[in-house]
């Protein structure tokens, strides 16, 4: 790590799924070419990045460890310091909801080093408050935008903040047709499949999440995917495709339709590339208001939201998306305002030139 | 007389009134109240009669710390394994006889019910020690170093962040692909040598 072009260290917390660490992707495929990218992540996904050809290391969530976060803010600082003070960044963006303490020291410990927090909005409101004192820790506060971002009642949606449109890793071109999508993902060329990208569930069990979406997959005669690889290999009816593919977003194509959780990342990919879907709000989430973003999509009329899982209400759900999904996810694309990675990058490279 | 007796009833061995040993057994079963103790830690330093009667109310001197740290799923359903040694097992250079050694652990954690094992690789499968539920870091393998100062610098750095930061009581490494024979026999007495099950009330 001897060279002279500016180096971004991207550090993504853990949370649900992979969104952190997909927002940072977004932003360093944005970057020019020169510039160095370093990932820190608390997430055990990170090895996707390497496909990128980017550098990482992984640090414990206090999650991932079964630790007080008492016990572990101190392991989290001294990684932290340690890693910052050796990779020597120009800039460090943090993705997260919740900066946490020890990033205060990491910033007093190597001085020279600027810091952004890419902190999305969709806050559940009257949570997370707190957090918004801890912009004093960063030189830049980075927003990306929400196509949802009207019904953001959160704390986050009137902080001081440099806003950008909803960002995604992939754009629309990246979308492959479908024959080469359902190609790369092992699919059958022919006849409609659906994929269900809900997280953990038992797909025998129809009174579950993933169990209901799966038996209305194939009440409506649709084959079913999905994205956990264990879930696949639980299914006592053998028709069930487990999807292993990072990013996933390319071959979407492949699929009639989606039901699907609205986090933010899977929320922006799926109306952005045109795909007919049903949200699911996943309302465990610590922070993310999942459910306005649902119900937005439901009241432009780009998508289906789902309030509760069932056998019944995915099927109804299902016949409204296989006859009018196309025209509903038209009306998304048409109202998208371009992926705010572009414009993110931007801005990071303007604070490394402050 | 009675009194006395009554007084002396109501004190453990060491002198520590039982009422305070109760709470601080609720408190170290408690990963909600550890924290706030953890806080105490901080607000005591530097005055040494209130660390010493925190020392001995809260287990500061208690043979094994007592740490709240994911014991691993050889050890499901087990009560107290707060209590338990954690020790690192340093799986660097591993490479494709990890799943071996991730067994042998689990074999080894299983018969003697005396251990919560924390992994340190230098590749990343996280998947094959997430199947046992233990806890992983990862360090930069050496071939991809290129950082100033040396690599054995940063790994004994490493190990010994996880010394302090888990309370560990000791590092077993791999030797041939498998754990190294004093380490797996200090884990193997640990089948028998269980100081932290001496209770002091």
């Amino acid at each position: 790590m001897t060279a002279t072009a500016p180096l971004v260290l991207l550090m993504s917390s853990n949370g649900a799924g992979m969104g952190h660490l997909t927002r940072l992707l977004a932003y360093a495929e944005r970057l020019p070419p020169e510039v160095r990218r370093y990932v820190l992540s608390m997430s055990q996904a990170v090895p996707v990045v390497a496909q990128y050809g980017y550098r990482y290391e992984y640090l414990p969530s206090a999650g991932a460890l079964g630790m007080t976060s008492s016990t572990w803010q101190p392991l989290f600082e001294e990684r932290l310091i340690e890693t910052i003070e050796r990779v020597r960044p120009d800039l460090v963006v943090f993705d997260g909801t919740h900066p946490y303490r020890g990033i205060d020291a990491a910033r007093e410990a190597v001085p020279g080093t600027r810091w952004v927090w890419s902190r999305r909005g969709m806050w559940k409101p009257g949570l997370n408050v707190d957090q918004l004192a801890k912009s004093s820790w960063f030189d830049d506060i980075l927003e990306p935008g929400d196509f949802a971002q009207e019904y953001d009642e959160g704390a986050s949606a009137s902080a001081l903040a440099h806003r950008v449109a909803p960002v995604t890793l992939v754009e629309r071109v990246d979308l492959l047709p479908r024959a080469e999508a359902r190609a790369r993902l092992g699919l059958p060329a022919e006849g409609p499949i659906g994929l269900v990208a809900l997280g953990a569930g038992n797909i025998n069990d129809t009174t579950g999440d993933v169990g209901a979406a799966a038996a209305a997959l194939r009440h409506t005669g649709c084959g079913v995917a999905v994205t956990q690889v264990a879930i696949a290999e639980a299914a006592v009816e053998g028709d069930v495709h487990a999807i292993r593919a990072y990013p996933l977003a390319p071959c979407y194509s492949a699929f009639d339709v989606v039901i699907a959780a609205a986090g933010y990342n899977s929320f922006h990919e799926l109306l952005r590339l045109g795909i007919p879907t049903a949200f699911v709000a996943n309302l465990r989430t610590s922070v993310d208001d999942q459910d306005a973003r649902a119900r937005y999509a439901e009241d432009q009329g780009w998508a289906v939201r789902l309030d509760h899982v069932s056998v019944d209400a995915v099927t109804v759900a299902l016949w409204r998306l296989l006859e009018h999904g196309p025209e509903m996810a038209a009306r998304a694309v048409a109202a998208d305002p371009g992926n705010g990675a572009h414009a993110a990058a931007h801005r990071l490279m303007e604070v490394i030139g402050r | 007389m009675t009194a006395g007796r009554k007084s002396r009833d109501a004190r453990t061995a060491r002198g520590v009134p039982k009422w305070i040993t109760a709470t601080a057994r609720t408190v170290r079963s408690s990963s909600r109240l550890s924290s706030a103790t953890d806080r105490a830690i901080g607000a005591v330093r530097g005055n040494a009669v209130l660390v010493d009667v925190a020392r001995r109310v809260f287990s500061w001197d208690a043979p094994v710390p007592v740490m709240v740290l994911a014991a691993g799923r050889p050890l499901a359903g087990m009560d107290g394994t707060e209590r338990l040694p954690i020790v690192v097992i340093d799986a660097i250079g591993s490479g494709a006889s990890l799943p071996h050694i991730l067994r042998e652990v689990a074999v080894l954690q299983g018969e003697t019910r005396g251990f919560r094992p924390v992994l340190l690789l230098d590749q990343p499968e996280f998947a094959a020690v997430r199947a046992f539920g233990y806890p992983v870091e990862l360090v930069i393998p050496e071939a991809e170093w290129d950082f100033a100062g040396e690599w054995a610098d940063y790994r004994a750095r490493r190990l010994a962040m996880m010394l302090v930061r888990y309370a560990a009581l000791s590092i077993v490494g791999v030797t041939d692909g498998q754990l190294d024979p004093v380490g797996r026999r200090l884990l193997a007495t640990l089948a028998s040598y269980r100081p932290w099950e001496v209770r002091t009330t």
